[in-house]
């Protein structure tokens, strides 16, 4: 009796271990199917790619000559994602590569319907990643649509800092300074942007070409003085400013070194504040930096020895004191 | 009299690029000859004596230094100008491509403008 329910239940057991292996079974070969199938997707787009791209070079070139009207590449790619991407993708790396007249022509190139609500569309996604795709198009765009520019401000909020990065890259573009103050400050508030990612912003701030204004100016001196700025954005700032060469900004550095007020004391801002009278070749504030030739902070000290090397010609300092 | 047109040879695997180095060089009255690797390149320049080579450094098959390096090891080619082409902005690599003999040395992306001047100024020197 016992034996006959146990082979009973060892027979309901191996069923049940089929049926699970089959299953399994079958879930593996569909999992492998599923992948096969999307590699040789991934592969086809690749190819396409390639053949549109092959194809479609000449004819931006002969545009760029001239030779062939901008409605073309619309009849060219209807409604066609692939041949759309394999445009931009094109427009893009020449964009990198030229400017002037050029340039102005491939962004007109970027800006046809099909490219252009492909990406707004992406600007609405609720993917990040896809969001940053977006506003990477727009970088390169012209920038004159307000409702893509009213997505891109609101973008510069997110959590994100990527992603709102990346919509300060395509803001900095526009043509308006407003839009692109908003782009600077909003970047130099956040907590954890570097420099260098700054600085990028910062080297695109004046438009191409174009002298700094004096409202450019007026804008960054009101940022940089913002008492709710911590040291840290206020001293980066300053780097930015003497390091893309804002010559304007010279007077307003050379006070700030001057003054008494607590917000200029910082050694990280005092020390960006020598920088800059060196990298303007300020000789005007020689006898300030001498102040800080012995001050106890060892950054500031360095700043200021390095200053002075450039600045007093009469200096009595030798380069290996300075970099003792 | 016709005016010399001097020749030059890109080696570039980039289609983009070499269709914009192309289009920049014809505008402005060069001979163009591209080759997309770095065997044909060497070819090219022991067939052709190209007045200037442009070269990336990142090509498939021989890279860009090695075919410099070629090139100055062969007393024939040793005064043919080469600028090199690279997305490195390393010391290092500029550095080893000054070495190896490189007339000068551009960053991608670079303007094409700024190509054109150093084209210009590498063949008149």
């Amino acid at each position: 009796m016992l034996l006959t329910i146990v082979n009973l239940e060892m027979e309901a057991a191996m069923q049940l271990l089929i049926a699970v292996t089959a299953l399994l079974t079958v879930a593996t070969l569909l999992l492998f199917t599923v992948t096969i199938l999307l590699r040789l997707k991934h592969n086809w787009e690749d190819n396409k790619m390639r053949e549109y791209k092959d194809q479609y070079l000449p004819i931006i070139f002969e545009y760029l000559e001239g030779n062939v009207e901008l409605s073309v590449f619309q009849n060219l790619i209807g409604s066609n994602e692939l041949k759309s991407r394999a445009i931009e993708e094109i427009a893009v790396k020449l964009i990198k590569n030229v400017e002037g007249e050029e340039a102005e022509k491939l962004k007109r190139v970027l800006m046809l319907d099909s490219l252009f609500n492909y990406h707004l569309k992406q600007l609405k996604s609720d993917s990040d990643v896809i969001k940053i795709e977006g506003c990477n198009y727009f970088r390169f765009t012209k920038l004159a649509d307000s409702q893509v520019i009213k997505m891109l401000q609101e973008l510069l909020e997110s959590r994100n800092t990527y992603l709102a990065f990346s919509a300060a890259s395509a803001l900095i573009g526009s043509e308006s300074l407003s839009d692109r103050m908003q782009a600077i400050e909003s970047m130099a508030k956040r907590n954890g942007m570097t420099k260098m990612a700054l600085l990028e912003l910062f080297y695109r701030f004046r438009r191409d070409n174009k002298s700094h204004t004096e409202e450019e100016a007026a804008f960054l001196e009101k940022l940089i003085t913002d008492e709710n700025l911590a040291s840290k954005s206020r001293a980066q700032l300053i780097q930015c400013v003497s390091e893309s060469n804002y010559y304007l900004m010279i007077k307003p550095l050379q006070n700030w070194l001057e003054s008494s007020a607590d917000r200029w004391k910082e050694s990280e801002v005092l020390a960006a504040l020598i920088d800059a009278q060196r990298i303007f070749l300020n000789s005007e504030s020689t006898e300030s930096i001498k102040k800080y030739l012995d001050y106890p902070d060892k950054k500031v000290r360095k700043a200021a020895l390095e200053a002075h090397l450039v600045l007093d010609q009469d200096q009595q300092f030798t380069f290996e004191k300075a970099i003792a | 009299m016709a005016q010399d047109v001097s020749t030059v040879l890109l080696i570039e695997d980039d289609p983009v690029i070499s269709k914009l180095i192309e289009f920049k060089l014809k505008r402005n009255n060069y001979k163009f000859v591209l080759r997309e690797n770095g065997t044909s390149g060497l070819n090219a320049i022991h067939e052709l004596r190209p007045d200037l080579v442009i070269l990336d450094i990142m090509l498939p098959s021989v890279n860009g230094l090695e075919i410099l390096r070629k090139i100055r090891e062969n007393k024939d080619l040793d005064n043919i100008r080469v600028i090199m082409l690279s997305a490195s902005m390393k010391m290092k690599d500029k550095k080893q491509a000054f070495e190896l003999g490189a007339k000068d040395y551009i960053v991608k992306p670079f303007e094409t403008e700024e190509l054109m001047i150093r084209v210009k100024k590498a063949i008149e020197n």
